[in-house]
């Protein structure tokens, strides 16, 4: 993947969690810090996430690959975004 | 050395379908209503039993993986709960015992007998605790029965004869099954009547917290497992509750469980284990560490030293 295509699927990842955020997140430093819980997902909305990136994103991705993921930051590494 | 206070067979024996139909009824209803349908049902199968294992192996990779020792396997009675869903309990008997059998030293297996069997069920457990090694006692109140009720008299003698302890679910579980007799405090009257028993309440540490706290603080018999914390530490909010125990002076009084298949879906115990401890920056010392892991369920199974599979 180049980098340009792993920045347009950050984006669309930063896209779909700023609906649970309820207002736009961009990608910065503070973002990828941010929890969960201060996004306001829980485990449920997470696997609900999770499935929803695999449409916007194209490809599986497996339950296991989040154990103990808990801020948008991890989310990305698990999905080798970052 | 790390001891898992709280796992189970993950075989349909043990764990049936109907069990997690309840959970998936439950996550349709609380899922955002805006969802294709075929994401739903990704998700509603992602909570079901999602790793097949009747005779242990895989939790015994993991528990190599994750450097957990021994393992307490805890087998649930279904029967009258779920009848015409369930095999014969006789079955999850069997499989458990072959569970002794195929992995010496790993498991320690809790029987687990509605109540509502009566002499026959009693029988079952002491013939479980006497020629087949089982080493305790596992309660499912949500199956429709309080653990006080005086009905479990001979099966908590049978415990204070044996020298075994009890360990009983408390808090929600899937919606099939009833919520009523899931409160800490529904053990108090057989805790009370039986001081020489250890009652260990599954999932103390994290449902109905305050009160399984005050119990595990004033009877020495009340014990609290961490079953399910893997989604506390999902919320963030697992190192402030061992740091609530640590300062209520319970840490002696708390064990390690994961709850195995359960949560599964979310990784192996080997990615669960460090989480649960908070290292390197966690409110324990090595050495609370230490009771929680391994120390308090010890004195709890009466253990001698047991030997690691390669």
């Amino acid at each position: 993947m180049t980098e340009e295509q792993k920045k347009e699927q950050v984006q669309k990842v930063l896209e779909l969690l700023s609906v649970y955020r309820g207002r736009a997140l961009a990608d910065t430093a503070e973002t990828r810090r941010l929890s969960f819980s201060e996004i306001g997902l829980s485990s449920l909305t997470l696997a609900s996430v999770v499935v929803e990136l695999e449409d916007r994103l194209d490809r599986p991705f497996d339950f296991k690959a989040f154990a103990g993921v808990e801020n948008v930051g991890g989310l990305l590494r698990a999905i080798g975004l970052a | 050395m790390i001891i898992d206070f709280h796992t189970h067979l993950a075989s349909p024996v043990v764990l049936p379908g109907v069990f997690f139909d309840g959970w998936a009824d439950n996550i349709r209803r609380l899922l955002p209503p805006n969802i294709p349908a075929a994401h739903r049902s990704r998700i509603e199968e992602s909570f079901r039993l999602s790793v097949l294992d009747p005779d242990g192996d895989k939790l015994v990779a993991e528990m190599d993986g994750a450097g957990i020792d021994v393992s307490v396997s805890l087998l649930i009675d279904y029967g009258l709960a779920f009848p015409g869903h369930v095999p014969p309990l006789e079955e999850a008997f069997a499989a458990h015992r072959a569970l002794l059998t195929r992995h010496p030293g790993r498991f320690v297996v809790f029987a687990g007998v509605d109540p509502r069997r009566g002499q026959s069920g009693v029988d079952l457990f002491e013939r479980s605790l006497v020629e087949w090694g089982f080493r305790g006692l596992k309660l499912y109140p949500p199956c429709g029965f309080s653990p006080s009720d005086r009905i479990l008299d001979p099966f908590y003698e049978l415990c204070a004869q044996h020298g075994v302890p009890v360990l009983t679910h408390t808090g929600p579980t899937s919606p099939r099954l009833s919520f009523q007799h899931t409160h800490p405090t529904d053990i108090e009257g057989a805790a009370h009547r039986f001081p020489g028993v250890d009652f260990v309440l599954g999932h103390g540490s994290i449902v109905h917290r305050d009160e399984a706290a005050l119990l595990a603080e004033f009877r020495p018999n009340v014990y609290l497992d961490t079953a399910g914390f893997q989604g506390v530490q999902r919320r963030g909010e697992w190192a402030e509750t061992l740091s609530f125990f640590k300062r209520r002076g319970l840490l002696r009084k708390l064990v390690f469980g994961t709850d195995w298949p359960i949560h599964t879906q979310y990784g192996p115990n080997e990615t669960w284990v460090p989480r649960l401890s908070c290292a390197p920056d966690g409110p324990l010392t090595p050495m609370e560490l230490g009771w929680v892991l391994e120390h308090n369920a010890r004195e709890i199974l009466k253990l001698p030293q047991p030997a690691r599979s390669s």
